[in-house]
C-alpha cells in the first residue's frame, strides 16, 4: 500500500485519482492524518511509501518548515519505508534547499525531493471554496510525477554496466590516433566523453558495477587513462576483458567470473553490428547504442532500471565483495572447485540474528536473489517483520569469510518448528558464493542444531529457480514427501553427507 | 403545425443528450447509476465534497465556469442541468 498526503485538500473521492488508486494508493482525507500515521507503528507498518505534496506560500512557510522537523525524525527511523516529497514553490529555490536540509537529504537515503516545475494553473475560487489551491487538471500532473516514481521504486536496477572503449569512453580508434589523437576533454569534441564518464562514476558510486570488453590492447588502455587523467581510471573496473576475442565471449566470461546473470547487464558499445551479434548470442542481456549527442546522454539518464531510489551500505560495499569473488575466480583459474582449494580458502561463516540494522539487506535479499532461493517468496517488509517476530520462526542471517575478506550477508534461512518437525521454510544464497559447500554446511548446522527433529525442506518450482535448485536436491538423495502443483516438501535423511562440509569452514 | 412539432422533437432530442451525458459524468465520479431526481446525500459518497467533485467535472467535459456562488448553492441533478444548459 502507498499512501498520499499534501498540506492543501487533495479532493480524494474525485475520479481523477482513479489511476491511483487502482495501483492500492491510499488518499489522504486530512493532512494531520499523515502525522497520526507516522507516530502510529501499526498504521506506519500498512503502507510501503509515503507522497506527500507541499504547497509552500508566504502565510504557510513557517508552519510547514515547523512540521517538517518533526518528521525527520521519524524518517531517519523507519529506514525501510520510502518517502518522496514534491515541493509546489514559487518563491525561491533557496527555499527548496532548505527543506532538504531540514529534512538531512544527505543522511537519509530514504527519501527524495521533487520540485514540480511544470506550468501549475493557481485558482483563487477552488482555494477559496474548496480549500485546492489549483486547477483540477493539475491533478493529472500530479499523476505523472507519482507513477513514475513507483515505477521505479518496483524496477529492478541493472547490476553490472559492460562498456566498450573506443568511441565509448573516449572518442576516436585508440589504436590508430594514438593517446594523443583521441578525444577526452573539456572542449567541444571530447566534453561529451567527460561527462559519460563522470555519469559513470556516480552510477559506480550508487553501486553499479562497471567493467570492459573491446578489442583493444589492454596496456594502451591503462596507460590512456592515465596519461589523460580521465574520471574513470583502471581501479574502477572489475575483471575487465580487452583482448582481440569475439565480444560475446568475452561478456560471457565477465558474468561467469563475477556470477552474475546476463539479465541484469547493460552492454554499451558504438557499433550497432557488435550490439546485435552480442544481443544474438547472450539472450536477455540489454544493449544501448552510444553516440556523442546530448540526447543519448539524457535518454540514459532517463533509464529507469539505471536508477536506484535506496542506496544501501550494502550496495557500496558490493564494489568490494565482487573484487574478492574475481580474486577467487583467477586464483582458482581454469581449474574446477576441488576440496584442496576450498581447504586453503579459510572459508567462516557466521549466523547473524536479524535485528534494525540488517533487516533491509534481508529484504533485498528476498527480493533479488532467484537462482538458490528455494520457495521464491517475496516478502514484504510488514509480512517479514511478523515472521521475524513469530515464536515459532526462525530466520537467521548468513555472513560469509574468506581468505581474501569479507563478503558480508550472503544468505539466509527461516525455519518453522512444530513438535517433531522442522520446516526450512526459506533457504537462499546469494549467488556469488554458491558452489563452495556452504550450501551444505548451513543446512549441517541446522539439522546438528537439534538433531531430535525431522527435517524438510520447501521448495517451489518456478522458472526462475530451475537449475540450481534440483540439482542440489539430487545430488544429495533428497526424500520427496508431497506435491502440490508446483510446491514440493522434501524430508532430509538424518544420516546423509552433509557433514563432509564440515572440514571446509573454521 | 408539423413545423413546430419538428422543433419540439429537436429540442426534446438535444436535451436526451445533454441529459446522458451528464448522467455519464455523475457515474464517473459517484461510480453509480443516478437518477433525473437523485439530489446530495442520496449516496455515501455523493457529500459535500463529492459535490464538488461533479461540479468540477462538469466544467471539464463542457467546458463552462460555474461562479462561486453558483458553487455552493448547486446540489441536485436537476438544479446542475438547468445551468449547464444555460451556459453551453
Amino acid at each position: 500500500m502507498h499512501f498520499l498526503t499534501s498540506n492543501f485538500n487533495l479532493l480524494y473521492s474525485n475520479s481523477k485519482w482513479s489511476e491511483l488508486t487502482s495501483i492500492k494508493f491510499e488518499i489522504d482525507k486530512n493532512y494531520n492524518n499523515f502525522f497520526f500515521i507516522l507516530n502510529n507503528k501499526e498504521l506506519l507498518n500498512k503502507f510501503e511509501t509515503f507522497h506527500i505534496i507541499l504547497n509552500i506560500d508566504n502565510k504557510n512557510e513557517s508552519e510547514i518548515f515547523k512540521k517538517l522537523k518533526e518528521i525527520k525524525k521519524i524518517i531517519s527511523r523507519s529506514s525501510n519505508k520510502y518517502f518522496f516529497f514534491y515541493i509546489i514553490n514559487k518563491l525561491s529555490k533557496s527555499k527548496n534547499l532548505k527543506i532538504a536540509k531540514i529534512l538531512n537529504l544527505k543522511n537519509n537515503k530514504n527519501l527524495t525531493i521533487h520540485c514540480i516545475e511544470k506550468k501549475i494553473s493557481q485558482n483563487k475560487r477552488n482555494k477559496m471554496l474548496i480549500k485546492f489551491p489549483f486547477d483540477i487538471e493539475v491533478i493529472n500532473v500530479f499523476n505523472q510525477y507519482i507513477l513514475s516514481n513507483i515505477k521505479i521504486y518496483k524496477s529492478k536496477p541493472y547490476k553490472l554496466i559492460i562498456l566498450d572503449c573506443d568511441n565509448t569512453l573516449w572518442g576516436g580508434v585508440l589504436d590508430e590516433d594514438g593517446i594523443k589523437g583521441i578525444q577526452y576533454s573539456n572542449k567541444k569534441g571530447g566534453l561529451i566523453f567527460k561527462e559519460f564518464q563522470n555519469y559513470l562514476k556516480a552510477l559506480k558510486e550508487k553501486g553499479f558495477i562497471l567493467s570492459i570488453s573491446s578489442k583493444n590492447n589492454q596496456a594502451n588502455v591503462w596507460k590512456a587513462m592515465k596519461k589523460k587523467k580521465m574520471i574513470l581510471q583502471k581501479k574502477d573496473f572489475l575483471s575487465p576483458k580487452i583482448n582481440w576475442n569475439e565480444k560475446n565471449l568475452n561478456i560471457k566470461e565477465i558474468l561467469l567470473n563475477l556470477g552474475l546473470r546476463s539479465v541484469d547487464t547493460l552492454f554499451i558499445d558504438d557499433n550497432a553490428l557488435e550490439l546485435k551479434k552480442v544481443k544474438e548470442k547472450i539472450r536477455d542481456v540489454g544493449t544501448v547504442k552510444f553516440n556523442n549527442t546530448n540526447s543519448f546522454l539524457n535518454d540514459l539518464k532517463s533509464n529507469i532500471r539505471l536508477k536506484k531510489l535506496r542506496v544501501l551500505d550494502e550496495d557500496l560495499k558490493k564494489y568490494k565483495y565482487y573484487k574478492i569473488k574475481s580474486k577467487f575466480e583467477d586464483y582458482k583459474g581454469n581449474q574446477k572447485i576441488s576440496p584442496k582449494i576450498l581447504k586453503n580458502m579459510r572459508q567462516k561463516i557466521k549466523f547473524i540474528n536479524i535485528n534494525k540494522k540488517n533487516f533491509s539487506r534481508a529484504i533485498q535479499l528476498f527480493e533479488k536473489t532467484n537462482q538458490f532461493n528455494f520457495s521464491l517468496n517475496r516478502y514484504n517488509s510488514t509480512d517479514f517483520l511478523k515472521i521475524s517476530k513469530d515464536t515459532n520462526h526462525t530466520v537467521k542471517l548468513i555472513s560469509f569469510k574468506d581468505k581474501f575478506g569479507s563478503h558480508g550477508l550472503i544468505g539466509l534461512y527461516v525455519i518453522k518448528r512444530e513438535e517433531n518437525n522442522q520446516t526450512i521454510v526459506d533457504f537462499l544464497l546469494s549467488c556469488r558464493v554458491l558452489h563452495r559447500c556452504i550450501e551444505d554446511y548451513v543446512i549441517y548446522c541446522i539439522q546438528n542444531q537439534k538433531k531430535s527433529l525431522n527435517t524438510y525442506i520447501n521448495y517451489r518450482l518456478t522458472h526462475l529457480n530451475n537449475e540450481l535448485v534440483p540439482l542440489f536436491l539430487k545430488k544429495n538423495n533428497f526424500d520427496n514427501k508431497s506435491k502440490n502443483n508446483n510446491n514440493y516438501v522434501y524430508k532430509i535423511k538424518k544420516k546423509n553427507k552433509f557433514y563432509e562440509s564440515k572440514k571446509y569452514f573454521n | 403545425m408539423f413545423i413546430k412539432l419538428k422543433k419540439k422533437i429537436n429540442f426534446m432530442n438535444q436535451k436526451n443528450i445533454l441529459i446522458n451525458s451528464l448522467k455519464k459524468v455523475f457515474k464517473k465520479e459517484l461510480k453509480k447509476n443516478v437518477k433525473v431526481t437523485s439530489k446530495i446525500f442520496d449516496f455515501t459518497n455523493w457529500d459535500s465534497l463529492g459535490n464538488f467533485n461533479i461540479l468540477l467535472a462538469c466544467e471539464n467535459k463542457f467546458k463552462i465556469k460555474f461562479t462561486a456562488k453558483e458553487f455552493s448553492s448547486l446540489n441536485s441533478f436537476k438544479e446542475i442541468a438547468k445551468v449547464v444548459k444555460k451556459k453551453i
